[in-house]
């Protein structure tokens, strides 16, 4: 019995040692002055869900990128001579800009929760193929609704990960989940709403049977936004 | 008298007509617009334009991960970090406008789908002095494509009818420029932290990233 005391006590000692040496400074003592220098891999800004977000946080900053590219591109079809919209590409040119401004900031999201970003992958997210960009005006209205609620969703999916953990690891993260609604999730939603009132109006004013006037008169509107 | 009334009420029947909800909506719009002698850039001079940028975007996209690379916590260099940042946003803005450029000469009406592709990038451990010099190769290697790309836009014929002068003009002026002052900017850094680094080390690439 006694040896059973002495053994529970000898693990118990152990295990507390190990959980010690998950520490900051644990590394500093025990690298200090060392020639076999451990390094210090425990000083990090890691806490909370980190370790399962910032796989999905980087999925979602490769969508961010690609979707920054395809506004590029659809505010460069509808700069075309033969198109001519200034409105739509200002529109387009504009959600191109904040895609890309919003990668930037997601990626100092991560690294200031001690995660980082790898851009030496190719990147699965959504398609393969370029999308099409040749678009007509409604159609292009429809696909930058489809494309923001996409972007909604790739926020709504982290934030829930935040939230809720995942089954085997029952971890919340707080900040994460309020960084997510505070930058990313009223602002789509604004974005999404102004899409859709655009893809409503826009639909009910081609309804004529010569619509080159309405869809001329909606771009000057949109100029104007 | 008749004539004139029968038009009229044609006339009437029409807009009625556009103005009664069709049953489809109509979105796409033709134009029949024709030019003569317009669009004029030369094909190999388009070709190298594209070319060229999908190498400001693959630019953009090293600069990215540089930045995210000296973002992270355990290497902690946000004067690094945010110089790329910056430079990332630049090779994009540079992509940009020369996109914008084939528009205003009346490129890119039906090929714009395939115009810029997301690669992977190379990915190191970099350390400051490493990152400012791999910074400076890739602009080198920048410049020396814009170089070729000049060539190309001049074109070859001896009576110089295929001499793209304005895009050539504006790739010298705008784009060579930048990149000149770009690298001298870079060689600059790179000199500075060399000597910081061989007498201090790890103490002056701090300090120099604190100034950055």
């Amino acid at each position: 019995m006694k040896y059973f005391i002495a053994f529970v006590l000898v693990a118990g000692l152990c295990a507390l040692a190990q959980a010690q040496e998950q520490s900051c400074q644990v590394d500093v003592q025990s690298a200090c002055g060392q020639s076999a220098n451990g390094g210090v891999a425990n000083c990090n800004a890691r806490y909370a869900a980190i370790g399962h977000l910032e796989h999905k946080m980087q999925d979602y900053i490769h969508l961010q990128l690609k979707k920054s590219y395809e506004y590029l591109l659809m505010a460069t079809h509808f700069n075309s001579y033969q198109m001519n919209r200034p409105g739509f590409q200002k529109l387009y040119q504009g959600l191109s800009d904040r895609a890309f401004d919003d990668t930037i900031a997601l990626i100092k999201q991560v690294t200031r929760r001690g995660g980082s970003v790898d851009f030496s992958k190719p990147h699965q997210q959504g398609v393969a193929q370029p999308p099409e960009v040749h678009l007509n005006e409604l159609e292009s209205l429809a696909r930058a609704l489809d494309n923001e609620k996409e972007l909604t969703n790739g926020a709504i999916h982290v934030h829930t990960s935040a939230t809720h953990g995942t089954t085997e690891n029952r971890i919340h993260d707080p900040e994460m989940a309020h960084y997510l609604q505070e930058n990313f999730l009223s602002k789509q939603a604004a974005s999404v709403r102004t899409l859709s009132g655009y893809a409503n109006d826009l639909s009910k004013l081609v309804s004529v049977r010569e619509p080159a006037l309405s869809v001329y008169l909606f771009d000057e509107y949109l100029q104007k936004q | 008298m008749m004539k004139f009334c029968a038009s009229f009420c044609l006339l009437t029947v029409l807009a009625a007509i556009n103005m009664a909800q069709a049953d489809n909506l109509q979105c796409n719009i033709k134009s029949n617009a024709a030019f003569r002698g317009w669009p004029d850039m030369k094909e190999p001079c388009i070709r190298s334009m594209r070319e060229q940028i999908q190498k400001e975007i693959n630019a953009s996209m090293q600069y990215l991960a540089m930045a995210a690379y000296f973002s992270n916590d355990t290497v902690n260099r946000p004067g690094f970090a945010e110089h790329f940042f910056k430079a990332a946003k630049e090779e994009r803005e540079h992509g940009a406008k020369l996109i914008e450029y084939l528009s205003m000469r009346g490129e890119l009406t039906h090929t714009v789908k395939d115009l810029i592709k997301v690669s992977p990038v190379k990915v190191k451990n970099w350390s400051g002095l490493s990152a400012l010099e791999d910074a400076f190769k890739l602009e080198t290697e920048v410049t020396k494509s814009i170089r070729d790309l000049i060539k190309t836009c001049e074109g070859n014929s001896k009576k110089a009818d295929d001499n793209d002068y304005h895009l050539v003009d504006y790739l010298t002026g705008v784009y060579l420029e930048e990149q000149l002052t770009g690298q001298r900017e870079l060689a600059g850094k790179i000199t500075t932290l060399e000597k910081m680094m061989s007498s201090q080390g790890e103490l002056g690439e701090f300090l120099f990233d604190k100034n950055m």
